[in-house]
């Protein structure tokens, strides 16, 4: 008998995904499982020599790119980054709000100054706002898309230092219901909630090694694990999931949402 | 039909309840994808079907073992018999439950949270116990049960049902804490497909289209190709950081606190907005996935 191909839910064949903050960590395996599903990509990050050089490993590779720099706490930025996506390719199916701001960690949440307030907040919700807005649109116009938007576990557990980060990143969190809401059905939003995740697994921090023994499985993600959950929520394989955080942090928040 | 080289090629999986409905989609799906899968039902005639279906529509691997998920040696025999059969299993999904008559919490029996309970909770909580020891000494695997989003809200006139899931949802996130060291994930989804309490939605056009309507992306999932994936990812690779989580595939339902009122297209023929404040009402009766 022949085995004829399996179901192309997986795949993201002839669609072009916007990530933001792709040449590191958890952006750059989300750039890369996208490729590998068959995507062309626009890539943005703040560092011009760090965009190329990426965005040269993935033409080598035979991947469509456009990488472009921007700084996503940058209004500008951000528009310039939609349009130039629209003049490359066309199109917009695929958008993931990966780039954030950590703020600087303060001991004390009662004393987070104004100017964490105003990065967090430029990088974790006006940015990946006006991102969705523009290119929500051009999905809706188009029939379809699928949003992510990159959260933390620091949104919905106690993580100390992270008091701007995290009330920001809950915001995001709030956002991704409202735009699944009301986008529908045409656009998809979802989130994904990371743990610790760091190159090899293993703990880079006191912080992270204290907390070990709270992960179920006993240790950190790698950025691959956040990819493949991207994936997911970017392909018709979640064609009737929309609104959901997913926790991909080995069992430490145990979502209950 | 079935890939051999898919993202579950080589793995096997037991599905309880899979003669018909959910179960049989996700079953459905798991073989396309290169699984090899048990389906477990007390239906022999539908499930012996449901089996020659798959291994000749999809050319997969599937066999069926009949199975009263209510009665402790039933479950155990079905674990034992896929052992045997494929020498080892990789992924469990619990989605057998019985249905009690929608009543008030009031007029609910003993008999009747008994029975949801004993299906439910029960069948579920057997097969997690007989499928421990295959996969902590493979080093891992993957358990998918079934919660419900009647169970996280509260729906009216299902108190037995709604207990049972979220009992579920506890068992669910206690084994992913116990068994994470095993390297076995242990996840729920909520699923809202076009079977169970909803079949009757299947042949009245009217009312599905009503049904539909409320719900953010407009249409109740089909069990193959929208709950299907879902589960395809749950048991797979792809989700190998993940345990302990609910999965709501649900089309939105999760996220939706009202009906949606009025929808109107924007001024400028983009998308759609609310033009009105939504009027918050109490989730529907007689809801269920």
């Amino acid at each position: 008998m022949t085995i004829a191909a399996g179901p192309p839910s997986f795949r993201l064949d002839g669609q072009v995904a916007i990530v933001t903050g792709a040449t590191k960590n958890i952006g750059r395996a989300i750039a890369d499982a996208f490729a590998g599903a068959g995507a062309s990509l626009v890539l943005t990050a703040r560092t011009e020599s760090d965009l190329e050089v990426r965005c040269r490993e993935l033409r080598a590779d035979g991947v469509r790119v456009h990488g472009v720099v921007a700084d996503v706490a940058s209004d500008a930025d951000v528009r310039r980054t939609v349009a130039e996506a629209e003049d490359a390719f066309g199109r917009v199916d695929v958008l993931v709000n990966n780039a954030y701001s950590a703020g600087t960690a303060r001991p004390f949440a009662l004393d987070v100054p104004d100017q964490d307030w105003d990065s967090c907040w430029r990088a974790n919700v006006l940015g990946p706002y006006r991102l969705m807005q523009l290119a929500g649109r051009l999905m809706i116009d188009r029939g379809g898309g699928s949003i992510i938007n990159i959260l933390s576990i620091s949104a919905f557990r106690h993580d100390p230092g992270m008091t701007a980060y995290a009330a920001t990143k809950a915001a995001l969190w709030s956002l991704t219901r409202y735009v699944a809401t009301e986008a529908a059905p045409a656009v998809r939003v979802n989130a994904i909630s990371p743990g610790p995740i760091t190159p090899n697994g293993l703990p880079r921090t006191r912080g992270m090694e204290r907390n070990l023994p709270l992960i179920p499985m006993g240790r950190c993600g790698v950025p691959h694990e956040i990819a493949m959950v991207a994936l997911f929520l970017a392909s018709p394989a979640s064609s009737y999931v929309t609104g959901q955080v997913i926790g991909v942090d080995g069992g430490l928040a145990r979502h209950v949402v | 039909m079935a890939d051999q080289n898919g993202r579950l090629a080589g793995r096997v999986a037991v599905v309880t309840g899979a003669a018909a409905g959910l179960g049989l989609g996700m079953a459905r799906q798991l073989v396309r994808h290169g699984a090899a899968v048990t389906i477990g039902d007390r239906n022999a005639a539908a499930g012996a079907k449901a089996t020659h279906d798959i291994r000749t529509e999809l050319g997969g691997q599937c066999v069926f073992v009949p199975a009263d998920v209510s009665i402790s040696k039933q479950v155990a025999n079905l674990i034992d018999e896929t052992i045997r059969t494929f020498g080892h299993i990789d992924v469990l999904i619990n989605n057998a439950q019985n249905f009690t008559p929608w009543l008030p919490l009031e007029e609910k029996t003993d008999e009747m949270f008994a029975e949801s309970l004993r299906t439910g909770l029960w069948g579920t909580l057997w097969a997690m116990r007989a499928v421990f020891p295959h996969m902590r000494a493979q080093g891992g695997g993957s358990i998918i049960n079934l919660a419900s989003v009647n169970g996280t809200l509260g729906v009216a006139n299902g108190s037995d049902y709604n207990t049972t899931k979220e009992a579920i949802r506890g068992l669910t996130r206690s084994a992913a804490q116990d068994w994470g060291v095993h390297g076995i994930r242990v996840n729920c989804i909520e699923p809202n497909g076009l079977s169970g309490a909803w079949s009757a939605l299947a042949s009245d056009p009217a009312a599905l289209a009503e049904r539909s309507a409320l719900l953010p992306l407009r249409r109740i999932g089909d069990p193959e190709w929208d709950i299907g994936p879902a589960v395809v990812f749950l048991a797979s690779d792809d989700s190998r950081y993940v345990t302990g989580t609910t999965l709501h595939v649900d089309g939105g339902t999760h996220i939706r606190m009202s009906r949606p009122a009025v929808r109107a297209t924007r001024p400028d023929g983009h998308g759609h907005y609310l033009p009105d404040a939504a009027v918050v009402e109490p989730p529907l009766a007689s809801e269920s996935t």
